[in-house]
């Protein structure tokens, strides 16, 4: 059940337009931005979080591309953007030359990961997780594990979402009055730049030095698992701090103080898992804890917990 | 910190199979098709293709899936019936773990259960499914719940490129020691959603998909589902069962080049096989056969092409390959899964099947493309492989190695 992955977090981008403390504003990137126009949220999120760890590890956009380098993002809801807008066009249409092709190839699930690999030369392993709100965490999880083969030197991982209104109407629909959504849905990216961990553990490096995912649609025995892994990880060590990345709608994590990082973003989706390793990583960074634990989980049953921890103090 | 050591160069069985594709539920079904020669492709009937300049898919035969649209009629998916036919079919002929945290499972697909969403966009319709069914994971939870997996449950969604992730990344979760078996492979069911996009793209051919061949015109778009039952080899020694096939090396890589055209020599095909045999630990001498991506676009096949040229050098003459999408059409997710299953029966069974719709050469894609009848796989030929390439330039491949 438990990997691993020990590996070294190199870099961190985070990007959720609209945050409270401010709108953060089109970032500056030492790549060609002129795709932006053609990106839909979703890709936009992605590409937004991904190059800002990019530049964060110190990469450059390499030409011709670096097979060393890969790209693994995580998403919940992936190119429903696209699939929307392709959608009501193909309904006011009346003939298929007024479809438009370019919006049909964003219609796929791993535009994050085409752009990102264009703007930036990454040749190497390319994989994008679906699964529901795991997804970010998944997809780091899934980065560490390339690192970790040497699949690759170093690896983008994270999750985004972009979230078209038609989507906050057809779940609103299924409530149908009789709930209210977990918390506002928005548009959400966040990566992490993984890369081997060093010899020297007298740096300050941060370490995803654990993980684990299992499949567990009943809350209760999600919780016990949960419980029974983080003691075994952190067996004689300082309990780490808990951020419960997705929100606890049916109370898998509630028996724990934990940060609900949900109740400060608004509902994620499967950008929450990288979202919350994102805000995981600035803890540890700030001295505020030795080490923090990101847990994951989709009430469909996937949970995904994340152990990152500093040699400094772990 | 608990710790678990990567098992390096943990052997992973193939150990069972399940299908359903334009030639009817079954992997017996499919097999007998494909070695055939026969085309799955007809006029569409699932909705009216007037609009369209190609009128043709490979659809599932009407009836193929009774059994489970009874089983799970209340709110289940026609992509959760697909998944379940060819998944149940996988489970009957291999072992799964006793502990239920020791099975994961991997799905692939592209459009999921996306199916009864993009209904409501286009028509307001109120879904017949449950909304939670309509998403990309929703099959693969589906799968895992029904058949009691507790181990890590993934969706995977590269385009076409999804059913190959999915088998790479189920082998992986076992050679490090996560799971004892992995159910791996992917689906997607036709939707006038994806006919009208390719469609647009100008992506379709007006009559059938002719993959290799000097006068195709494009792909035709199909749909399907595939399974493979994954477990740990040394348990299926220990049980005295013998595989099917052995999973040897799995690898991806991205073109960096163009979100819809692929890099015309076909580097980021070269990347991600090169990266499968080095995983494999062998050379690209050591494989006997490539079933290919092979949709019938021009530009496709002459990316493949110009790669295998790269990869195995005049070799790629006499090379023996094929492409299944003549005959099953290009079923998206399902599609790497489909030819990870082929892989595994050319092995088991020693015959490749023939490329339907395949005619006449074309000089620009120099391939020993198998033709007609099925033809003979060598005894001494050890290892074949699967590749698979995407939209947004994701490429995938895996190496399967005779058990």
């Amino acid at each position: 059940m438990t990997t691993v992955p020990s590996v070294r977090v190199a870099g961190t981008g985070l990007w959720i337009p609209g945050r409270e403390g401010g709108e953060p504003g089109r970032p500056r990137l030492p790549v060609d931005v002129s795709r932006l126009r053609r990106m839909d949220r979703f890709a936009r999120s992605g590409f937004f979080a991904g190059s800002l760890s990019l530049v964060e590890a110190g990469i450059v956009p390499n030409k011709p591309p670096d097979a060393t380098l890969g790209v693994v993002f995580g998403t919940a809801h992936g190119c429903r953007d696209s699939l929307i807008d392709f959608t009501l066009e193909l309904r006011s249409s009346r003939s298929v030359e007024q479809l438009s092709p370019a919006l049909f190839a964003e219609t796929v699930h791993n535009t994050v990961n085409g752009e990102l690999a264009i703007a930036w030369g990454l040749g190497g392993p390319s994989e994008t997780i679906a699964s529901g709100r795991t997804g970010g965490a998944d997809a780091i999880l899934r980065g560490a594990e390339l690192v970790r083969a040497g699949r690759a030197a170093a690896v983008v991982a994270g999750g985004a979402e972009g979230i078209h209104p038609k989507m906050v109407e057809w779940w609103e629909q299924e409530l149908s009055g009789k709930g209210t959504l977990a918390g506002a849905p928005r548009d959400a990216g966040a990566a992490l730049v993984l890369a081997p961990a060093r010899a020297n553990a007298e740096t300050d490096d941060i370490l995803l030095a654990s993980a684990t995912r299992f499949f567990e649609p009943d809350p209760s025995e999600a919780a016990r698992r949960t419980a029974s892994w983080i003691d075994e990880a952190f067996e004689g060590k300082e309990r780490p701090l808990l951020l419960a990345a997705t929100p606890d709608v049916d109370g898998a994590f509630s028996a724990w103080p934990c940060r609900h990082v949900a109740a400060e973003t608004g509902e994620l989706y499967g950008a929450a898992g990288a979202v919350a390793a994102v805000l995981a990583v600035q803890e540890i960074r700030k001295k505020r804890t030795g080490s923090a634990l990101v847990a994951s989980r989709d009430p469909a049953g996937p949970v995904t917990l994340l152990a990152f921890v500093t040699p400094r103090r772990g | 910190m608990a710790e678990r050591v990567e098992g390096p160069g943990r052997a992973v069985a193939v150990t069972s199979l399940g299908a359903v594709t334009a030639f009817g539920a079954g992997v017996e079904a499919f097999w007998r098709g494909a070695l055939d020669g026969r085309s799955g492709i007809a006029p569409v009937t699932r909705f009216s293709a007037d609009p369209y300049r190609s009128g043709v898919a490979a659809e599932i035969p009407a009836g193929s899936l009774v059994r489970e649209m009874d089983e799970l009629a209340t709110g289940a998916s026609p992509a959760t019936c697909l998944a379940f036919a060819a998944a149940r079919e996988a489970l009957k002929g291999g072992r799964v773990p006793g502990a239920p945290e020791r099975l994961g499972v991997v799905v692939g697909t592209s459009m999921g259960g996306n199916g009864a969403f993009v209904d409501w966009v286009r028509n307001g319709t109120v879904p017949a499914v449950r909304r939670s069914e309509a998403t990309l994971f929703s099959v693969a939870s589906d799968l895992a719940r029904a058949i009691g997996a507790r181990g890590p449950t993934l969706g995977v969604s590269v385009a076409c490129a999804s059913g190959t992730l999915a088998v790479g990344i189920g082998a992986d979760m076992i050679r490090r020691g996560e799971c004892d078996a992995v159910l791996a492979g992917g689906f997607d069911v036709l939707s006038e959603f994806v006919f009208a996009g390719f469609d647009s793209l100008r992506a379709l051919s007006p009559s059938a998909a002719r993959p290799f061949d000097r006068r195709r015109d494009g792909l035709t778009l199909g749909e399907g589902a595939a399974f493979l039952l994954l477990e740990k080899a040394s348990r299926v020694e220990e049980q005295r069962r013998v595989p099917l096939a052995i999973v040897r090396g799995y690898g991806s890589a991205a073109d960096a080049h163009h979100m819809t055209r692929p890099s015309p020599s076909g580097e980021g095909l070269v990347r991600a096989v090169t990266a499968a045999l080095s995983d494999a630990s062998i050379v690209p001498e050591e494989i006997g056969f490539v079933s290919t991506h092979g949709t019938g676009t021009v530009f496709n096949d002459r990316m493949e092409a110009a790669a295998f040229r790269t990869l195995f050098g005049e070799r790629a003459d006499r090379l023996p390959v094929n492409s299944i999408k003549g005959a099953v059409g290009h079923t998206l997710g399902a599609a790497g899964a489909i030819e990870a299953l082929l892989c595994t029966l050319v092995l088991g069974r020693g015959e490749i099947p023939p490329t339907a719709g395949f005619e006449e050469p074309d000089p620009q894609c120099p391939l020993d493309v198998v033709v007609a009848s099925p033809r003979p796989l060598p005894v001494s030929v050890r290892y074949v492989l699967s590749t698979s390439s995407a939209f947004a330039g994701t490429n995938a491949a895996l190496v399967f190695e005779r058990p």
